[in-house]
């Protein structure tokens, strides 16, 4: 069975921003597409976008208009892209103030259901918003403003 | 409240290039002068892909801050929206 953590990546008096770290991995998902991306000549400048868009949301808040909507209806399931643009971030926008930043890729297909990589970072992303739910109604985790809480040292069977 | 910074993160930030930020900051700017626009004029996204004969998620893209508008869309929207979205000095 996967089991999942939350890794608080930045957190200021505004926003902050969590990532999935799976089965005791101490890289987070959000990290894992930094090092996949970082030294990428070809796709360096959609990768410097979204670290900048990402610099941004620390300091504006994770506002609903600078995301994609790439889920469900009822998921919270948002990416960071670029118009005409292959790199993207998957993310879920809890708020304003909380996001939780999970991997992302080149898509190079029409839509991210058609490509096994990109989709199995958004089923992740969805299982994992469906878990901090159903944590939400039994009381186990409370979002507080900017923070999630309850979050230490616990761990999530996906 | 802890201030919580990330590393790896940061050494990405600190490698983004002058250039890549002047016009992220462009777009960004001009994304929240449309927001502030249509707040105070009580308008919604959706009326303005009417007005404009766009579709919505047009409208959304722009307001993201990462998209690289031409002079041309610019125009068209200042002009939906009556009111200049970008100012340029005049040195006369």
């Amino acid at each position: 069975m996967k089991t999942a953590q939350l890794k608080t990546i930045e957190q200021n008096d505004n926003v902050s921003l969590y990532s999935i770290c799976f089965n005791d991995n101490n890289i987070s998902e959000y990290e894992d597409f930094l090092l996949k991306f970082k030294d990428n000549s070809e796709l360096n400048q959609d990768f410097q976008r979204i670290i900048v868009a990402l610099e941004k949301i620390i300091e504006r808040g994770a506002l609903e208009r600078f995301f994609r909507i790439e889920g469900k209806m009822n998921d919270h399931v948002s990416a960071l892209s670029l118009d005409s643009r292959k790199l993207r971030l998957y993310c879920l926008r809890m708020s304003d103030q909380i996001l939780i930043l999970g991997n992302g890729g080149v898509k190079t297909t029409r839509t991210y259901e058609e490509d096994e990589t990109l989709s199995g970072y958004v089923m992740d992303l969805q299982r994992f918003d469906e878990l901090l739910k159903q944590a939400q109604k039994t009381g186990s985790i409370t979002i507080e403003k900017n923070m999630i809480v309850g979050i230490d040292n616990r761990v999530f069977e996906l | 409240m802890k201030t919580i910074t990330n590393p790896l993160f940061r050494e990405c930030l600190a490698q983004v290039s002058e250039k890549t930020r002047a016009e992220f900051n462009l777009s960004f700017e001009i994304a929240d002068r449309i927001d502030a626009i249509l707040k105070k004029k009580g308008l919604s996204q959706k009326e303005l892909a009417i007005k404009m004969g766009k579709r919505e998620s047009e409208i959304s893209r722009w307001l993201t801050g990462r998209h690289n508008f031409t002079t041309n869309t610019l125009a068209d929207i200042s002009l939906a929206l009556g009111e200049p979205v970008v100012c340029v000095p005049s040195d006369n």
